[in-house]
């Protein structure tokens, strides 16, 4: 799992710009995960580059555009297999580390 | 002030970034964003100057971001197909010499090469398309009436110059054929279908009225082949943009019916005009033997050539007809792929269709990943250009009757090659520089009514 991954499940159900993922995410980890801006604008940039997300311009107020990123059917593609992955790793995780509860309890 | 300390420090970060019309891209968004966060902090209970500062200090070092910015931005290269079409060129280049005469030796085609001005005209192919490749196409999107009257005033004013012959020359060594020119108006055409989008039957009206304008510069051309291949080109891409919905809610059967009304009412007039004359040459069309000396000429010698051909390797000559005329240059200029098919069968042809096909595929995939509607356009308006050049060339290579002027790259004529890599070299612009364009990018023209309500106050517009 990593901060790719995170920002494309975040898009998964709606469009958001920039700041709006960054809150997101630390209010959905309770503020574990802290994404720096700087990481996350060229992450983003690249994943526009490479298809998985694509932009568009929406009125903030009267003098600023904000750009809101929404998840391509490609982004789709990669967040399932990205999920499908980690949920077999962390089950096997899971079965090693709380495998010593069940022999014991 | 405290949002020139956000200025500043975004200049910082856009500073790092090579490319620069990637930097207008990251400016806007950083801003925006250190904007955001300033004002979160401030409905915490900060002072401005120190929400500021808090802000910036959230996003990090600007110099390490500008790095990271500029390696996700870089233009990208297309240097693939860049070789692609110099590869068309060279192999057209090789055919001509091998089917015009000089044979399969190398030192024949060489003396060919170096004893004509084609070595020139590639050299100057080359160059065209590399300078269109690194030209800027959203000039198109910014001014795009201008530069498309612009363009038609040019090409007309050349028509003008020297109209009635089949060669313009600059001097007479270098011959150009002007009717070429209307290739290039397709360009200058899609920037106005994405200037009226959502705009409507309106919106179409307008289009049709730049294809009005280009389309009667283009039949003053000496010869009409380049103008009906514009007509071709154009309803394409104006039929294109309805069915995409480019023009907004409308009903798309009724915008495809408008966008030929004036097809069908300038065909009316000629019919009234000459009826007879159309039909008989709509007949030649189809069957060439009708006029086999006159119009039928040229078709009607291919399918004499063609009932003879093999599926691989030589073909019968019909009879009567001189083994020296197959073998002539001035043979296989008109027809290389009549040439081709008769002399090495018809395997041969398909291959070098396969592979025209192939890049015109290759290039309609990048096209429709555009992020903009006009980098979309544009490519789109230099694919069908090759696309419909190369099957109308095949359809008079085959023996039907109809204007043509090249298979992009590879058929013999120079002024056609040069254009021609002009074009792709403004695709592969498109290509290499479209991921930082966006529509956002282009101020939409603000709509103003004429008598609008705002803010309680009525405004009417006088101009």
């Amino acid at each position: 799992m990593n901060t790719t991954t995170l920002v494309l499940k975040l898009l998964e159900n709606e469009a958001m710009y920039g700041y709006r993922i960054i809150e997101e995410l630390s209010k959905r980890s309770g503020d574990v995960f802290r994404l720096k801006t700087g990481t996350l604008y060229p992450l983003l940039h690249g994943l526009e580059n490479d298809g998985l997300v694509t932009s568009f311009d929406e009125k903030a107020d009267s003098q600023r555009v904000r750009k809101y990123y929404k998840i391509t059917p490609e982004g789709r593609g990669f967040l399932n297999k990205k999920q499908a992955e980690w949920t077999e790793y962390s089950g096997a995780v899971n079965k090693v580390m709380g495998g010593a509860y069940h022999a014991f309890g | 002030m405290h949002s020139d300390k956000i200025k500043e420090y975004v200049n910082e970060v856009c500073q790092q970034i090579r490319w620069k019309k990637a930097q207008e891209r990251v400016r806007e968004e950083m801003e925006n964003h250190i904007t955001d966060a300033r004002d979160g902090y401030i409905a915490q209970g900060l002072e401005e100057q120190a929400a500021v500062q808090r802000a910036i200090k959230d996003t990090g070092d600007a110099v390490q971001i500008g790095t990271e910015f500029d390696r996700v931005h870089r233009p990208r290269a297309q240097w693939g197909l860049l070789a692609c079409v110099a590869g068309f060129l060279v192999f057209g280049m090789y055919l001509g010499y091998v089917l015009g005469g000089a044979g399969s030796d190398w030192r024949f085609i060489w003396a060919a090469v170096s004893s004509n001005g084609q070595l020139l005209w590639a050299a100057f192919g080359l160059a065209v398309m590399l300078a269109a490749y690194f030209a800027d196409f959203t000039i198109l999107g910014k001014y795009p009436w201008r530069v498309c009257i612009g363009v038609a005033l040019v090409v007309f004013v050349v028509f003008v110059l020297r109209s009635g012959g089949h060669i313009f020359s600059v001097a007479h060594r270098i011959p150009f054929t002007a009717q070429v020119l209307p290739l290039i108006f397709p360009v200058v055409f899609a920037p106005i279908i994405f200037s009226y989008r959502n705009r409507g039957y309106k919106g179409i009206l307008a289009c049709l009225a730049a294809f009005g304008i280009l389309g009667i510069v283009a039949f003053m051309a000496p010869a009409p082949s380049g103008a009906w291949h514009f007509v071709i080109i154009a309803s394409v891409l104006l039929v294109t943009a309805i069915l995409r919905g480019w023009f907004g809610a409308i009903n798309k059967g009724l915008g495809i019916i408008l966008a030929f009304v004036p097809h069908v009412v300038v065909f009316g007039i000629m019919m009234a005009i000459d009826g007879q004359w159309i039909i008989a040459r709509i007949r030649v069309t189809f069957d060439p033997f009708i006029d086999p000396l006159g119009r039928g000429f040229l078709a009607a010698q291919a399918r004499g050539l063609l009932s003879g051909a093999a599926f691989v390797g030589e073909g019968v000559l019909p009879p009567r007809f001189p083994q020296e005329w197959l073998f002539s240059p001035s043979f296989y200029a008109y027809r290389p792929l009549t040439t081709v098919i008769s002399r090495f069968g018809w395997l041969a042809v398909i291959v070098i269709l396969a592979a025209v096909a192939a890049f015109i595929v290759a290039t309609s995939a990048k096209c429709a990943k555009q992020r903009s509607g006009l980098g979309f356009f544009v490519s789109l308006a230099v694919i069908v250009t090759f696309s419909v050049q190369a099957v109308m060339y095949t359809l008079f290579n085959l023996g039907i009757t109809i204007p043509m002027i090249s298979l992009p790259f590879i058929s013999p004529g120079n002024f056609a090659m040069v254009v021609n890599m002009g074009l792709a070299g403004f695709m592969l612009s498109v290509f290499r520089t479209g991921d930082v364009v966006t529509d956002g990018y282009f101020p939409s023209r603000k709509r103003s009514d004429f008598i609008s309500w705002d803010d309680g106050k009525i405004i009417i517009r006088v101009k």
